[in-house]
């Protein structure tokens, strides 16, 4: 009797640890954990829609990211500010000019700063890189028969001359030897002196004169070509230098 | 002894250059210019335009910590700009046909942009205060850079100035008439002359140049 009581038992409990399990499974079953709540869509999702949602959070994050390194760069990464610079400019007058140039040439030279008089005390160098132009002027060209003979058309040509000196204001490069120097007036201040030096060393150098004599010459006599070719009889061109 | 001896000698040497040659009286720096990139041209100018240029310039705060109170500084610069317009001599044409002659002036050119330089004094530049806090000084090199800038857009400017082409290739008419003119006179053969004008073109790597300068202008204008 006891034994059949003790199985009923058994039964019973055995019955009860079972349900026990089956219910404890149902909760979990029915209530799920939040983070399988919150994917629990994404389950749902076909494999193609998984697949671009996965990669618009991706591209989400990696943004985010972005933003995160350009705003930590924005204040660790420095820089130091641009010069922007707008031309206003008006007409002020017009010259006629009838320089004839045919040679150029490039100066590259530096340019010492003193502060004192004796040239002692350097303040600071400054390098620059200039353009020189040599020729004539077309209107100091003379034309004129000849006193002795009366066929011959004598040409008398200028001598040569500097048409025109220029410091390219981009090239100028400075080394400054007193901090104090480095003032904001610094660089007009240097670009006269590189102007004066260049003007100076431009009229000193005679050397490449003979060249630019040359091609004026040779531009004169070709422009004059076509004139000369249909002068009649013994009428001749004489080109000579003026004194 | 040859010890003491080669001591005394590295002694020797060495106290110049130790303490250098400040006893001597400093020596000034001679620098001549040295003349490169010599090149044979052929250019006949024929009108100089001066410009009243005012050259505009912001250097703006820098950025990063470094530069915080930073304060954008404004830069002006005064001065007198030359532009020199003139023809390619070497390709004037000058053909004859029954007596005419038939003078072509080629294509007009800038062929010089410079500052005058007396324009061009401490008196012409203008600046703002620096910041209290941390200083953004315009240095040499955004005075150079200012300078240069507004020299090269005037330079663009003026390749755009149509009145200005045009007034340098008559000018090279005139000349160039009254140059052949005066050698028919002289011998006698008469003379009559037809100049005829080449459209005036503005060379490839200028208009590049415009054409940025003008998309760039463009951008900046949006962005306001």
């Amino acid at each position: 009797m006891e034994k059949d009581k003790n199985k009923e038992k058994e039964q019973l409990t055995g019955s009860s640890s079972s349900s026990k399990s089956t219910r404890s499974k149902k909760a979990r079953k029915a209530k799920p954990s939040k983070m399988a709540t919150a994917l629990g869509w994404f389950r749902e999702l076909n494999r193609t829609a998984r697949t671009l949602v996965t990669c618009a959070i991706a591209l989400a994050i990696a943004g985010g990211l972005w933003l995160l390194v350009q705003g930590a760069s924005s204040i660790f990464i420095n820089r130091p500010g641009e010069m922007i610079t707008t031309l206003r400019s008006s007409l002020e007058k017009i010259e006629n000019s009838s320089s004839l140039s045919t040679l150029e040439y490039t100066y590259n030279s530096i340019v010492p700063v003193y502060s004192d008089e004796e040239q002692t005390i350097e303040r600071y160098f400054v390098r620059y890189e200039g353009k020189v132009t040599m020729g004539i002027n077309l209107e100091d060209v003379e034309i004129n028969l000849s006193t002795e003979d009366p066929d011959t058309i004598i040409v008398t040509v200028p001598q040569v001359t500097i048409q025109d000196t220029t410091v390219n204001p981009g090239s100028l490069e400075y080394i400054f030897r007193d901090p104090a120097a480095m003032t904001e007036t610094v660089n007009v201040e240097a670009y006269q002196l590189c102007e004066k030096q260049l003007e100076q060393a431009a009229n000193q150098d005679e050397s490449l004169k003979n060249i630019a004599a040359e091609n004026v010459m040779n531009e004169l006599k070709a422009l004059t070509h076509p004139v000369s070719a249909q002068l009649t009889g013994n009428v001749k061109v004489v080109y000579e230098w003026a004194e | 002894m040859g010890r003491i001896k080669h001591a005394l000698c590295v002694v020797a040497l060495a106290l110049p250059l130790a303490f250098g040659t400040s006893g001597c009286a400093k020596q000034p720096v001679v620098l001549k210019p040295e003349i490169e990139a010599i090149r044979s041209i052929s250019k006949l100018s024929t009108i100089q335009a001066y410009f009243h240029n005012v050259a505009q310039s912001t250097k703006t705060a820098g950025t990063g910590f470094m530069h915080w109170g930073e304060v954008d500084r404004t830069y002006w610069v005064e001065y007198t700009g030359i532009v020199t317009y003139g023809i390619e001599f070497s390709k004037l044409e000058v053909n004859e046909e029954n007596g005419v002659y038939t003078i072509t002036i080629p294509s007009a050119q800038v062929q010089n942009v410079k500052i005058e330089r007396d324009s061009l004094t401490e008196d012409s530049v203008i600046y703002s205060n620096d910041s209290f806090w941390n200083s953004n000084p315009i240095t040499d090199k955004d005075q150079v850079k200012a300078l240069d800038d507004a020299q090269k857009q005037m330079e663009l400017d003026a390749w755009q100035n149509e009145m200005m082409m045009h007034s340098a290739q008559s000018r090279a008419g005139e000349l160039i008439s009254s140059y052949i003119s005066s050698i028919a006179q002289a011998s006698g053969t008469p003379y009559e002359a037809r100049i005829v004008y080449a459209d005036n073109v503005i060379p490839e790597s200028i208009q590049a140049q415009i054409d940025k300068a003008q998309s760039e202008e463009d951008s900046s204008s949006q962005t306001e």
